[in-house]
């Protein structure tokens, strides 16, 4: 038996009609034919599909998709400005973090979410916070460096709290 | 209580196949507004093989690299290659390209002395644009080829290839072949922490000084010896499938929660690499190859290190914690063994 | 010098990466798409008795219930022996047995729980000195052991006298070193979509790392000329070497065949992680004699490569790592020998670093305990035995563009390690040195036994 759940997806509301074993990140996908959530392990291991809710980063394939009814979820195509790019992606991809790419759209998600409680973090700290993020061609440094760089302001101002 | 250690490794490492014989093939084609279409079949799996056929291309036409597109979509219109592996696209998808190019501007230059009514021996190349040698105002830019020859009806595409040399049939007795003539090299220095009560190994600082030949682009090649060594970090101290092997695999993981993937935690703290580029004479611009050879220094040196504070050899992968405990334990039940015996003979 | 050649531009798909927008074949969706799961065998060794799919066939949402009868041409992989679907005898635990279509993961999941098999399991042998054995269980009908060109267990590399250079030697230094079964973990698990196009040709979205490599492989299987198959690649979510081999691609095209309807095959990690090819364990021994100043004057390596079930890559691997497992040093007098020997376990796949960084482990740590024999630094040893340019491999290739010398200068000075003077004056364009080895070369050139190039 589906049931239909609504949310606020990237600012828009969404209905998704959903089964009961149905996780957040097969909706997204499947449902709502988003592509930027990845699945990589669909254990809460690897955290390709995170996205953000309640602005919480969390692992989309660990929630189930009908305990998101009236939530707000931000995904990578909510975060990516209509011209140009977010800080986060910009410090990225200047400085060489994606390699595969896979990973990328859950780091960006992984730092958004934590930059916004945490503005100003040193790179242990950004180390720390992404650790729940594996990304295989280990471009773990690069990725740290860009987080840092972008949170002090060097690829653009970023906007508090929202989108 | 911690124990610092210090380990070193050199290594070298071919690049394309094992004997050679694995050829590519480059397609460039000129559009009406004189950008240029890239074709090659190698995969790009984040090792960045599409920025490599543009800088080459590029610099061989002598234009912008935001003038290219790479096409590696499908085997219907991607030129051929043999295949994305063995640290050979750089050098040898390299080469077709730089052999496309040679063969794209011969025939720009065929093409734009058939305009002027002068032989192709006559005109010069410069810049994405063939002229005249005598008389430089005669000339045509890639944009005005393009439309030219697209709209003249006129088929032009630069084409080229690349082989690497056959080696000899392998000596059945003594071996002797050719495995690859494009070696890069490679050295590594590692500084490590043993917790001895925990067995956790830590790594501190990872030095790496590489031979590639001509680093076509320092941000990629950074990228690469930076998973690179945390890919060696995961073989020295984290990955095995089957803990129980060879007894059995009865113990087998199946997620990341048993197989131990790094994670930025297990990044070193520290890392440096730096390039030594000793052109190789037949590497494009001198290129060596970049992918396999920056994942193989960092394992021994890790190893190294640890038998530099610890003084245990681990002859197996990977120095998990429980081995190294389990070899320390085995150390001091030795030495205790040691002091009842009368001391032995030394080696030879 | 260069305008373009050296330059940090930034990727050319990172807009793509960064934004999300980048299309890896795990997001591609076609319309009416099936989904596809496989039954993979429970042993380590087993004869298939028999097969009934009657039931799984008539299940709701099935379209094609596929086994080994329905593959045009069950042999597939870089060396062809791998099956695609389960042949009599199986040979490793998640080999593929048979192959279902439906419109659902659900129905596709139902329908093998109806596919009726039954095995006779077999004793199996996991480790590879054990398949060594004369009575162990024979993986393959051939034997246990591969036969280098169809003759020889042992692949064999002679240089110089070893003999002669072991009497030579003041110290002898021995050592055994083992890797274990590593993943290759991309994080994009693989999967594959293929489809007929308009003209009947098969199209599949695939992982590979080479499009023309699985192509050729590809066309045979299915029996189809190349203008009736296409694959479709560009960009992949990592791969690490696990896409020179085939998982999903065969399966996928035979049923998108079997069903005319595009078929999705997708592996869960842990199919991946438990039923793909992997990084297969290796066995090394090394025995080198070296005088009191530290250079080694012979070598005697042994090589066991446990290649699991099937060929697949190993052989190549096999070959790669005998031609470079002494390591970059000079060693003049040097015996190597390898054997590759089938177990029953997943079969070789390639991985980065493929034959070469399991070798170099055990060489550059077993390099180690050899300075520590003589009393020489790590340092030292490496300097002291270190390829100068002009000198010959391991195998009689003459090596040029040479750095051993000077990357390891290179990471001394980074790494803040104080080197003897000696040492710092080192090149490997020595001209003494280079001189002295070009004698050697051309006398060796002259008994035939190596060629100057």
């Amino acid at each position: 038996m589906k049931h239909i759940v609504s949310f606020v997806l990237n600012g828009n509301p969404v209905e998704a009609a959903v089964a009961p074993e149905h996780t957040l990140l097969e909706t997204l996908r499947d449902g709502l034919g988003l592509t930027s959530p990845k699945c990589g392990c669909n254990h809460g291991d690897c955290g390709s599909c995170t996205v953000i809710l309640d602005g919480e980063a969390v692992k989309s394939c660990l929630v189930l998709a009908m305990t998101v009814g009236g939530k707000r979820i931000e995904t990578l195509e909510g975060i990516t400005p209509r011209e140009g790019l977010h800080p986060v992606q910009k410090a990225m991809h200047e400085m060489g973090a994606p390699q595969c790419g896979y990973c990328t759209p859950g780091m960006v998600m992984a730092s958004v979410a934590y930059l916004r409680k945490n503005p100003a973090p040193n790179l242990e700290e950004v180390k720390e916070a992404l650790s729940g993020n594996l990304c295989r061609c280990a471009s773990y440094d690069k990725y740290a460096n860009a987080v840092v760089a972008a949170s002090r302001g060097e690829f653009g101002a970023m906007s508090k709290g929202g989108v | 209580m911690i124990r610092t250690g210090r380990g070193i490794s050199t290594i070298f490492y071919p690049s394309g196949f094992n004997g050679g014989g694995d050829p590519d093939i480059v397609t460039l084609r000129v559009k009406v507004d004189g950008t240029i279409d890239i074709t090659n079949a190698s995969c790009e799996m984040g090792q960045g093989v599409k920025n490599v056929a543009v800088q080459f291309a590029a610099e061989r036409l002598g234009v912008p690299p935001d003038r290219f597109s790479f096409d590696n979509n499908n085997s219907d219109t991607a030129a051929f290659s043999m295949d994305t592996a063995g640290t050979r696209s750089t050098v040898i998808m390299g080469n077709a390209v730089l052999a496309a190019a040679d063969d794209l501007i011969a025939k720009i230059k065929a093409f734009v002395a058939g305009k002027f009514g002068c032989a192709a021996e006559d005109m010069d190349y410069d810049q994405g644009r063939a002229f005249v040698r005598a008389d430089p105002d005669k000339g045509m830019t890639l944009g005005e080829f393009g439309a030219a020859s697209n709209y003249g009806g006129v088929a032009i595409m630069g084409l080229g290839g690349f082989l690497p040399e056959p080696a000899p049939p392998r000596d059945p007795e003594t071996g002797a072949t050719v495995p690859s003539k494009i070696m890069a090299y490679g050295s590594s220095v590692v500084d490590v922490e043993v917790d001895d009560e925990t067995g956790v190994v830590t790594v501190v600082n990872m030095y790496n000084c590489y031979d590639m030949g001509t680093v076509i682009n320092p941000l990629q090649a950074e990228a690469q010896a930076d998973g690179g060594n945390v890919q060696g970090i995961g073989m020295a101290l984290l990955e095995d499938l089957s803990p129980s092997y060879p007894e059995s695999l009865d113990l087998y993981a199946a997620d990341f929660t048993d197989y131990i993937v790094p994670t930025f935690m297990d990044a070193p703290r520290n890392s440096v690499t730096t390039f030594y580029e000793n052109y190789d004479p037949t590497g494009p611009y001198g290129a060596k190859g970049c992918g396999e050879m920056v994942v193989d220094t960092q394992c021994p040196a890790i190893v190294n290190a640890i038998y530099d504070a610890v003084g245990l050899v681990v002859e197996s992968l990977p120095a998990t914690p429980e081995k190294i405990l389990r070899l320390l334990e085995k150390k001091r039940r030795e030495k205790s063994q040691e002091k009842d015996r009368v001391p032995a003979a030394s080696s030879v | 010098m260069f305008s373009t050649v050296g330059k940090r531009m930034p990727r050319y798909d990172g807009v793509g990466h960064v934004t999300g927008r980048t299309i890896y074949v795990s997001d591609v969706r076609m319309p009416g798409m099936l989904v596809a799961k496989t039954l993979r065998c429970p042993y380590h060794r087993a004869r298939i008795v028999s097969i009934d799919t009657s039931v799984a066939k008539r299940m709701p949402g099935v379209h094609a219930v596929i086994t080994k009868d329905d593959v045009p041409h069950n042999l597939f992989a870089m060396v062809p022996d791998h099956h695609v679907l389960a042949e009599e005898i199986t040979r490793y635990k998640g080999q593929n047995v048979a192959a279902v279509a439906a419109v659902t993961k659900e129905a596709a999941l139902d329908a093998l729980a109806k596919i009726r098999v039954e095995y006779e399991e077999l004793e199996a042998v996991i480790d590879p000195e054990k398949a060594l054995l004369p009575d162990a269980p024979q993986v393959r009908p051939e034997g246990n052991v591969h036969l280098f060109d169809g003759v020889s267990p042992v692949r064999r590399i002679r240089r110089g006298d070893v003999d002669k250079g072991f009497a030579e030697a003041d110290f002898i230094v021995e050592g055994r070193y083992a890797t274990p079964c590593q993943e290759h973990a991309p994080l994009e698990p693989c999967s594959t979509v293929a489809y007929l196009d308009e003209s009947g040709k098969l199209v599949l979205h695939s992982k590979t790392q080479g499009l023309y490599f699985t192509l050729g492989d590809l066309a045979n299987v299915f029996k189809l000329p190349m203008n009736k198959l296409k694959f479709v690649g560009n960009t992949i979510g990592g791969s690490f070497g696990s896409g020179n081999s085939v998982h999903t691609d065969h399966i996928a095209g035979l049923l998108a065949l079997a069903t005319g309807k595009p078929v999705r095959f997708a592996l869960t990690r842990e199919e991946e992680i438990l039923f793909t090819t992997i990084r297969t364990p290796w066995v090394f021994t090394i025995k080198d004699g070296v005088r009191r100043d530290g250079r080694i004057t012979a070598r005697k390596m042994t090589v066991l490569h446990d290649c699991g079930a099937y060929t697949e890559l190993g052989l190549y691997a096999t070959e790669k790592n005998a031609n470079l497992v002494a390591g970059a040093n000079r060693i003049e007098n040097l015996a190597v020998d390898s054997q590759m020997v089938y177990t029953n376990k997943m079969p070789s796949g390639s991985m980065r670093g493929f034959g070469v960084n399991i070798g170099q482990y055990a060489e550059q740590v077993h390099l180690d305990r050899v300075a520590r024999a003589c009393g020489v630094s790590p340092m030292a040893i490496r300097f002291i035995n270190a390829f100068h340019e002009g000198d010959p491999g391991h195998v009689g290739n003459v090596l040029r563009a040479v750095s051993t010398i000077e990357t390891l200068q290179g990471v001394a000075e980074a790494a803040g390690v104080t080197l003897e003077d000696k040492y710092l004056a080192m090149r490997s364009k020595d001209a003494a040195v280079a001189a002295d080895r070009v004698l050697e070369n051309a006398g060796r050139a002259l008994d035939g036994k190596e060629v100057l190039q």
